[in-house]
């Protein structure tokens, strides 16, 4: 089957959610809208190439740019003004998005720390608001000129699998400006991967696929093919829920918490890591579940992605249906061009900034999922079905052989223990051949070693023989791998759907981390006598009234007690240091006393 | 039908119970004691001004205190049977009493008894084995602060 076959054959289906604006499209028409820029180490920047001067072939031509130059692509030059940019957000045929609660899934803290992200936006190189509703109507004239919805791909055979890398093109992320995420960037480049081997007939049979996510990696992000929570269209296709805006990945429909943990906050986070692990490990206090996952929710900007699956779907047997592009290394374009595909903001934490092409990351080097599709999701390690079988039958064939090997060395060792055994204690029965018991003895020992490391390493032989025979049986009877999610150490799982409070909790969301940042700052403006107390008071009334909102007062009265009693107990501790010193010294004592009176005791009734 | 599963009663929790039994035993003492400090008739006495109290306003404070050892007989029992409303009442009381006791903390009165035998309940109460005693689970995960 040639390799345009194997990409049809096995082609994804995307379901967007409804709101969405960008669809996979043809790198070429976006192309001759773009410019092309290069800024030099002193930060200036000029115009390589204009609109009318660019195509992909064109491009090709910028293999290497001098060191500490950047080469990217504009494709919005003349951002919308406000009030266009408000015509543009009234305009008739506006997609609608609805999203309730985004804010009301998370804590106060978060939410405060969200508005201090939103605050940074202000500082860091961003795109610059309204090229999200200018970049949606070049699309829009894009879209008259060339309808086509368009994947790349391109066929890679290895490891005994055959990979097909899908490649989907969309000229713009708007996640922040369009549905309240993390960033927004122009171009996009988002990518899946159908894993096949051989099946008993020599066809092709699909085993895993591979979704890029954010924050996964490795095992994480494969599939088994007959995992119940990957959707597939007619049995071949398998079904894609797109984030809308960020055009993610994922297998599930539904909206994805995501978290951002600010890296200045990083240590704050480890010490709380470090404090709850003492206070539930060591102390035994509350729960052991989670540590890690408490501490980083509490301290995260939170982002929803919203992957409903409830908008346009593209794919065999949807609304609109792929027009496959193969990639081959004739592509200049794709193998040559090293440089950004759209405005490079410059951002430091990197999110606002164009990626680079299918092949390269920003920094020019190569992407693994290019050289190496198979490390990239952990399928390295993993034999094709049909091969896993003859390769355990050859490990079992070389830990048997091994394992003669060590019985027979084992032999050989424990003679030859034996006789220095009886060499040394005939030298140690005279006095005046010291110098040579000293060196037989010193030899005794080292074959005695290497018999115990002969004896240890026969050990794990034998035990590791037996599991795979046992993993061989299993095997041919089928049922070795039974749980197609076993490999999986993190699954994304959408979010529940928020409560029927939820009106009051998105309104009590929106307002309270500003109301609470007013409070203080009245507390500020103001300085009462008490302020500490005050201070106290209007933050455990917020965080009460944010716990009743969210029907968690419960939780946080425990909570609040807990807290307390921590106080309580440091001020004892303060006022009582001496006490609780001789106390420990005192209980020490008694401690070793009674442990010594205790073995005294056994060893009188044992002697 | 799903069976019900025999768990031991930690031995602290029976101290706890015992222990609420002091306070309801001295809330019950209350009014005999403001009778008795009424018949002997001394003013300068802390009983004879709640003796005062009780005949100003003996419903109200039958009722509050009536309350009281409803409530505290209630969290003795369900402590007893090992109920967690019993085990989350008694959390809050505590809380409450740790907050008073800090408040009269830093105005200079300072509770240190109240304070330690708090401390103690609470860091018992929370302990895993206590707190599966009384039947707790591991947490939602939507539920990040709970402890």
């Amino acid at each position: 089957m040639d390799d345009l076959t194997l990409l049809r054959k096995f082609e994804p289906v995307i379901r967007f959610t409804e709101g969405e604006f960008f669809f996979p499209c043809a790198v070429d028409e976006y192309l001759r809208g773009c410019s092309l820029w290069m800024r030099d180490s002193k930060g200036i920047e000029r115009q390589i190439l204009t609109a009318d001067e660019l195509s992909a072939e064109a491009l090709a031509h910028f293999k290497e740019v001098p060191a500490g130059h950047t080469l990217y692509l504009r494709f919005v030059e003349n951002p919308l003004d406000p009030l266009e940019y408000q015509r543009w957000l009234l305009r008739p045929d506006m997609p609608t998005f609805r999203a309730p609660g985004r804010l009301t899934r998370v804590g106060l803290l978060s939410r405060i720390l969200d508005s201090f992200f939103s605050l940074s936006l202000l500082i860091r190189g961003t795109v610059p608001g309204g090229t999200a509703a200018a970049a949606q109507i070049k699309y829009e004239q894009i879209r008259q000129r060339d309808l086509r919805n368009v994947y790349y791909g391109r066929v890679i055979r290895e490891g005994g699998y055959i990979v097909l890398h899908y490649l989907f093109f969309y000229v713009m992320n708007n996640w922040r400006s369009g549905f309240y995420g993390i960033n927004d960037h122009e171009a996009d480049w988002e990518q899946i991967f159908v894993y096949l081997s051989e099946g008993p007939g020599g066809e092709p049979v699909p085993r895993w696929v591979a979704f890029a996510s954010h924050d996964f990696w490795g095992d994480d992000l494969r599939r088994r093919w007959d995992d119940p929570e990957l959707h597939k269209v007619d049995q071949n296709h398998p079904v894609v829920y797109a984030g809308a805006g960020s055009h993610a990945s994922y297998f599930l429909p539904g909206e994805y918490l995501m978290s951002i943990e600010p890296a200045f906050l990083r240590p704050l986070r480890n010490g709380l890591v470090f404090l709850r692990k003492i206070w539930a490990e060591q102390l035994k206090q509350g729960s052991v579940d989670r540590v890690d996952d408490e501490v980083t929710a509490l301290l995260s900007v939170p982002f929803i992605d919203y992957a409903r699956g409830d908008g346009l779907s593209l794919g065999p047997e949807q609304t609109g249906g792929w027009t496959p592009i193969l990639l081959t290394e004739s592509m200049d374009w794709v193998e040559h061009y090293r440089g950004l595909w759209g405005l490079d903001t410059k951002d430091s934490f990197g999110g606002e900034r164009a990626p680079a092409g299918p092949k390269f990351k920003r920094d020019g080097s190569v992407r693994t999922a290019w050289y190496d599709p198979l490390g990239w999701a952990g399928l390295d390690k993993v034999a094709p079905p049909g091969q896993a079988h003859g390769h355990l039958k050859q490990h079992i064939e070389a830990l048997t052989c091994e394992r003669t090997t060590l019985e027979e060395a084992i032999d050989q060792k424990r003679e030859a223990v034996r006789r220095l055994a009886l060499e040394v204690e005939a030298l140690r029965a005279t006095d005046y051949l010291d110098h040579l018991y000293q060196t037989q003895q010193e030899q005794l020992r080292a074959t005695q070693n290497e018999l115990q490391q002969c004896y240890t390493r026969y050990a794990q032989v034998t035990e590791t023989r037996l599991a795979s025979q046992s993993f061989l049986a299993k095997l041919e009877r089928g049922s070795a791998r039974d749980d197609p999610q076993a490999h999986l150490r993190h699954k994304r799982q959408p979010e529940p759907p928020v409560g029927s409070q939820a009106r009051i909790a998105e309104l009590w969301a929106a307002l309270s981390s500003g109301l609470l940042l007013l409070a203080f700052t009245m507390l500020l403006v103001f300085a009462p006598t008490s302020w500490f107390v005050w201070t106290v008071l209007v933050g455990l009334l917020f965080a009460a009234i944010d716990a009743t909102i969210r029907g968690r007062l419960a939780n946080f009265l425990l909570n609040l007690t807990i807290i307390l009693a921590v106080i309580t107990g440091l001020i004892l501790i303060k006022d009582f240091w001496w006490l609780v010193l001789i106390g420990g010294l005192f209980a020490l004592v008694i401690l070793m006393i009674v442990e010594n009176m205790r073995e005294l005791w056994l060893g009188a009734k044992g002697g | 039908m799903e069976k019900e599963v025999s768990v031991k009663r930690p031995f602290g929790v029976t101290v706890i119970v015992v222990l609420q039994l002091v306070p309801i035993l001295m809330l019950a003492m209350n009014p005999v004691m403001a009778l008795f400090a009424s018949m002997i008739n001394t003013p300068s006495t802390q009983l004879f001004r709640l003796a005062q109290q009780w005949i100003a306003r003996p419903y109200l404070i039958l009722a509050v205190q009536g309350g009281l050892i409803l409530l505290q007989l209630a969290i003795g029992v369900g402590l007893w049977r090992l109920r967690r409303w019993a085990w989350f009442l008694l959390m809050i009381q505590v809380g409450v009493g740790m907050a008073t006791d800090l408040w009269l903390y830093f105005n200079g009165n300072r509770l240190y008894l109240g304070m330690l035998i708090n401390v103690v309940t609470v860091l018992y109460l929370n302990l895993h084995e206590v707190q599966q005693a009384f039947g707790h689970r591991p947490e939602s995960p939507d539920n990040v602060w709970t402890t």
